[in-house]
């Protein structure tokens, strides 16, 4: 029987459930957007401080101008703030009503191909198959194509194991 | 208790989804559980407004000069409802074309095996059994079936084309049956 390059068993907690949706969350946003959205932020916010201090209208203006600082600190903070607190509550949400439905699972690497087998689910696919791998700051993820993937834990995985990991594909 | 009782085999079939079949699949996903569920309501939400600033310039006789912010709010408006009301769904679409394009699994044949509580496929790369009761919906096509759920949030697609009559009747009924809730029957949209 061949013996895999890595074999390594697990079982999906809430906490990294938690990790794998903002790490994926993170990978799907472009930086771009994120740049953009900081540069909108950092001028809602200056234009409406500028004009709160300068302008002296009525209570309405007044109003306006808060209002603009507002979606300007709402929109500066999104990804980095309030991005990740709706994913970890959705995420949560999510594994509490799927919990019953998760096995731990095994995974295994071998020269020309990855395994994963849990109790609904089996799969074996050539190195050739897979589209991505990538490593996040809690999770693997292993991409078998542009949007569905496979994740292990990066807690149950030695350093010698994710340094193999991350030099897989390129091998 | 006999097995047909308890857990009998209700089809067996092979089936082997198209390109076609996956962007119709996954943009009727998208409407269900993605970026375009509730799309109508968040649209509407843009058309009140829109109407709201319209009411206001017509208050100010469309003086566009004395009220610029109106004139902004209703093009803001309008591009939102279109983004929701045209340019989600044709997005989803397209996601879904590139998702089938950039999977190699997608489109390898596999043999189904539809129980009473549950289904099953297998192909030579790839096992998954999946019960009714972790999906969230099974939609119904005039082209396919489109099961959406479990931890995994996947979307599997039974193309009708490859089926006969008997086995699709067959399906449709036992759906509609063990997945009350969850079963809805949509027409496609394919041109």
């Amino acid at each position: 029987m061949e013996k895999p390059f890595l074999e390594e068993s697990f079982l999906i907690t809430k906490q990294d459930h938690i990790n794998m949706s903002i790490d994926y969350r993170r990978y799907i946003t472009p930086k771009e957007n994120i740049i953009i959205l900081r540069v909108l932020g950092i001028i809602a916010v200056c234009i409406g401080a500028a004009a709160f201090i300068n302008i002296k209208g009525g209570v309405y203006q007044s109003i306006c101008w808060i209002v603009l600082i507002v979606i300007g600190f709402y929109t500066l903070s999104y990804y980095d703030v309030i991005s990740p607190s709706i994913t970890r509550k959705q995420a949560a949400h999510f594994y509490d009503v799927y919990k019953g439905s998760i096995h731990s699972k095994t995974v295994r690497f071998f020269d020309n191909r990855v395994e994963l087998t849990s109790e609904e689910r089996k799969l074996r696919i050539p190195k050739k198959y897979l589209y991505k791998i990538y490593v996040s700051k809690d999770t693997v993820m292993i991409f078998t194509d542009i949007s569905e993937f496979l994740f292990i834990p990066k807690r149950v995985l030695s350093e010698s194991q994710l340094t193999f990991i991350e030099g897989y594909s390129e091998k | 208790m006999p097995e047909s009782i308890y857990n009998g085999l209700i089809a067996e079939f092979d089936n082997e989804i198209k390109l076609r079949d996956y962007s119709e699949a996954y943009r009727i996903y998208d409407l269900r559980c993605g970026l375009s569920m509730g799309r109508e309501w968040k649209a509407s939400v843009f058309f009140v407004l829109a109407l709201g600033a319209l009411f206001v310039m017509m208050m100010e006789n469309f003086d566009l000069g004395r009220i610029p912010t109106a004139s902004i709010v209703i093009l803001i408006s309008m591009y939102m409802c279109t983004h929701y009301l045209y340019l989600l769904p044709k997005k989803a679409k397209l996601k879904g074309e590139h998702i089938y394009r950039s999977s190699r699994l997608l489109s390898k044949p596999k043999h189904f095996k539809i129980y009473r509580d549950h289904f099953m496929f297998r192909n030579e790369y790839e096992y998954l059994k999946r019960y009714y009761t972790e999906l969230s919906d099974c939609i119904e096509t005039d082209n396919s079936f489109v099961l959406i759920g479990g931890t995994d949030h996947r979307v599997t697609v039974i193309s009708k084309s490859l089926l006969n009559d008997n086995v699709i009747e067959k399906l449709s009924e036992h759906f509609s049956r063990e997945m009350i809730g969850q079963y809805r029957r949509a027409k496609s949209k394919r041109k």
